[in-house]
C-alpha cells in the first residue's frame, strides 16, 4: 500500500477543506442575503467546476499558476519557486474545484434559516457579520457539516485536476488515485487492490460518521 | 402643541402602501394600526425599522431623516427602535437570557446581567434566564419577546400583532396587562392588529389602514362610534351598512328612509341636509329581536321593524340571525335567548333598534 500518497492525499483534503469553509461561509453568506442582481453571475462562476471536465479545469489553472501568467509571475517574484507541479499548486487547484461543494450545502442551509431571526437579530443592533456568526451559522450547522465532507472527499477523490496541474511526484504531488492509476498502469494489481481498498472503508467511515452526526444535530434543535 | 423633535413622521409609498400620518412621541402611549389582513400594516411597520425601504416619501425620527425613498437610509442596526415579530422570532438555539441579552453587546457583562434580570422581571419572567426557548409556553414566549425588545431601551416599540400566536384565554389575560407594561416603560409604541378588541382596548390613538391608506385617524372610541366612512364602519364592526336618503329633523332626532321603510336616528356630529344620502351602520349587537306583539305602535322611539328571518348561523358564543326588513340586517343573539325563542327561517319578528345605535356615515 502506497502510505506517502494516502499521506498527501489526506493532507491535501484536509488544508483544501480548511480554506475553503473560511471562503466559502462568507461567500455563501453574500450570495444567500445580498440584493445586487450580479450575485447570479458569482453564483455561476462558483457551479462552474460542477459541469467543467476537471482537465479543462486543471488546463486553465496550470496556465494560471505558469510563469507565464501575471499569478504565477507575482508567486515566483515572491518566492523564488514556481506553482505548477507543487503541493501549493495542487492546493490551489483544489480549492477551486471543490468550491461548488462547499458553498451549494452553505446557500441550502442559509436558505433554510428563518429570515425573521435574521431581521431580529439586525433589529437589535447587530451587523452582518455578527449576525452569520451569532444565528445563521450555529442555525446551518448541519450544512456546515455537509459542505466539509463533501469538500474534503471530494478532494480525496479528485483525478483529472492533480494529473494536470500536480502530475506525479511522489511525496509532493501524488495522491491515492494517482498512486491507484499508476499500479494498474504497471499491472501492480495487488498494490492497486490494497490502497482501493483502503480508500473505499475510509470513505464509507466519513461519510456514516457525518450522517450520524447530522441526525442528531437536527434533533438537538428542532423546536417542538 | 407637539415639537417637530418628539415626531415620527411617515409619508411613504411601498407597493399598495400610500401612508401620509404622524406618531407623537411627546406623551408615551400606544398607536394602534389597525386594518384587515393585507391593508399594509405590517409593511409601515417593517419599513419604520428599517428592514423594508420605502419607494418614496420620508421618514422621520424627531430631526433624523431614516429613509427619504432614495440614497438616504439610516441602517436598520442603528435604529434604536424595538421591533417585536408576529411569531416572535426568538432564536432558538439560545437561552431565555442569552435572547434577551442579544441586543445589549455593547454593555460590560455585568451592566448587561443586570439589564437582563430587571427585562425578565418587569415582563413577569424573572428567573427564567436559564431556560430553553422550546420550553417556554405560548405566553411566557411572548413575555421573553417582550422582555427582549424592551431591555435595549429603544426610543420606539414596535409590535406586529403582538397576541396572534397565543390561544383564546392567554390573549385575554395578556391583553390589558401587554398595555400595561408598555406604558411602565414609558416608551411610545405602535402597535399592528386586525382584532377589534385589540384595538379598543391597547390604543390610545387608533390609525385606520384599508388598502394602503390610512382612512381615519382618532380614539379608538371615535373611531369605533363614528367611523369615518362605509369600510371604517365595516372594519370596526359594523355588521350593518345600509343607503338611506334623510326625510328631516324631527324633535327625537333625524329620520331617514331605506327602502320603503322609516327610520329614526339620534343627531349626529355632522348632519345632513333633507334629501341628502347617508349610510346608516348597526352592530349586530345593537339589533334586538323579539316576537310581533299587537301594541308595537306604542312603544316608540325606538325603531321597530317587520322582519322575516332568512338564516339562523350558530357561532362559537352567539348565534347570527340574518333578517329581511325590506333591507338586509344581520343580528346576534344570545345562544340562550335562540333556545327559548326557537329562531327559524321564515319566522315572522320584530327587529329593534334604539335611535342612538344608528350611526350615519357620509356615502
Amino acid at each position: 500500500m502506497d502510505w506517502q500518497a494516502i499521506g498527501v492525499s489526506v493532507r491535501l483534503a484536509l488544508l483544501t477543506t480548511a480554506i475553503l469553509l473560511v471562503i466559502a461561509v462568507p461567500l455563501a453568506s453574500w450570495l444567500s442575503f445580498s440584493r445586487r442582481r450580479w450575485t447570479v453571475v458569482v453564483e455561476a462562476i462558483v457551479a462552474l467546476p460542477l459541469v467543467l471536465p476537471p482537465t479543462v479545469l486543471g488546463y486553465y489553472v496550470l496556465i494560471a499558476l505558469g510563469t507565464v501568467s501575471p499569478f504565477g509571475r507575482w508567486w515566483k517574484d515572491l518566492t523564488g519557486a514556481t506553482l505548477a507541479f507543487t503541493f501549493t499548486g495542487l492546493l490551489i487547484a483544489s480549492v477551486l474545484y471543490s468550491l461548488p461543494f462547499a458553498v451549494q450545502p452553505l446557500l441550502a442551509a442559509f436558505a433554510g434559516v428563518d429570515r425573521r431571526l435574521i431581521d431580529a437579530s439586525t433589529v437589535l443592533g447587530r451587523s452582518r457579520a455578527a449576525t452569520l456568526w451569532k444565528i445563521t451559522l450555529p442555525l446551518s450547522r448541519a450544512g456546515l457539516v455537509t459542505a466539509g465532507v463533501l469538500t474534503f472527499a471530494h478532494t480525496i477523490g479528485e483525478f483529472g485536476v492533480v494529473l494536470m496541474v500536480g502530475g506525479n511526484i511522489p511525496g509532493q504531488t501524488r495522491t491515492v488515485s494517482i498512486s491507484v492509476y499508476d499500479s494498474v498502469q504497471s499491472f501492480d494489481y495487488a498494490a492497486a487492490g490494497l490502497t482501493s481498498l483502503a480508500l473505499l472503508g475510509f470513505s464509507l467511515l466519513v461519510l456514516t460518521a457525518t450522517y450520524a452526526l447530522q441526525r442528531r444535530g437536527s434533533l438537538l434543535w428542532s423546536r417542538a | 402643541m407637539t415639537s417637530v423633535e418628539s415626531m415620527l413622521s411617515i409619508r411613504m409609498r411601498r407597493h399598495i402602501v400610500d401612508a401620509d400620518f404622524d406618531v407623537s412621541l411627546d406623551s408615551p402611549g400606544v398607536t394602534v394600526l389597525f386594518g384587515p389582513s393585507g391593508a399594509g400594516k405590517s409593511t409601515i411597520l417593517r419599513c419604520i425599522a428599517g428592514l423594508d425601504r420605502i419607494a418614496s416619501g420620508l421618514l422621520a425620527l424627531g430631526d433624523q431623516v431614516l429613509d427619504d425613498g432614495e440614497r438616504g437610509h439610516v441602517r436598520a442596526r442603528h435604529r434604536a427602535v424595538g421591533y417585536m415579530f408576529q411569531d416572535l422570532a426568538l432564536f432558538p438555539h439560545l437561552d431565555v437570557a442569552q435572547n434577551v441579552a442579544y441586543g445589549l453587546h455593547a454593555l460590560p457583562r455585568p451592566a448587561r446581567e443586570a439589564r437582563v434580570a430587571e427585562a425578565l422581571r418587569s415582563a413577569g419572567v424573572a428567573g427564567f434566564e436559564g431556560r430553553k426557548i422550546g420550553e417556554l409556553s405560548g405566553g411566557e414566549a411572548q413575555r421573553v419577546a417582550l422582555a427582549r425588545t424592551l431591555a435595549p431601551r429603544p426610543r420606539l416599540l414596535l409590535l406586529d400583532e403582538p397576541l396572534s400566536a397565543l390561544d383564546a384565554p392567554t390573549r385575554l389575560s395578556l391583553r390589558q396587562e401587554l398595555r400595561q407594561l408598555i406604558l411602565a416603560a414609558g416608551i411610545p409604541a405602535i402597535i399592528v392588529t386586525h382584532d377589534r378588541d385589540e384595538a379598543l382596548s391597547l390604543a390610545d390613538r387608533l390609525v385606520v389602514l384599508i388598502d394602503g391608506r390610512v382612512r381615519q385617524i382618532g380614539a379608538p372610541a371615535e373611531v369605533f362610534e363614528h367611523p369615518a366612512d362605509r369600510d371604517v364602519a365595516r372594519v370596526v364592526g359594523m355588521e350593518n351598512t345600509v343607503s338611506a336618503t334623510v326625510v328631516g329633523a324631527n324633535p327625537g332626532g333625524l329620520l331617514l328612509r331605506v327602502g320603503r321603510r322609516e327610520l329614526l336616528a339620534r343627531s349626529e356630529p355632522t348632519p345632513v341636509p333633507a334629501g341628502g344620502e347617508v349610510f346608516i351602520c348597526i352592530r349586530a349587537g345593537d339589533v334586538g329581536i323579539e316576537r310581533p306583539s299587537p301594541d308595537d305602535a306604542a312603544t316608540a322611539p325606538a325603531n321597530r321593524l317587520a322582519c322575516t328571518i332568512t338564516m339562523v348561523t350558530e357561532e362559537s358564543s352567539i348565534v347570527r340571525i340574518d333578517l329581511d326588513a325590506g333591507f338586509p340586517l344581520i343580528a346576534f343573539v344570545t345562544r340562550r335567548d335562540h333556545a327559548v325563542a326557537g329562531f327559524h327561517i321564515g319566522m315572522s319578528v320584530v327587529g329593534v333598534i334604539e335611535p342612538s345605535a344608528l350611526h350615519l356615515v357620509r356615502p
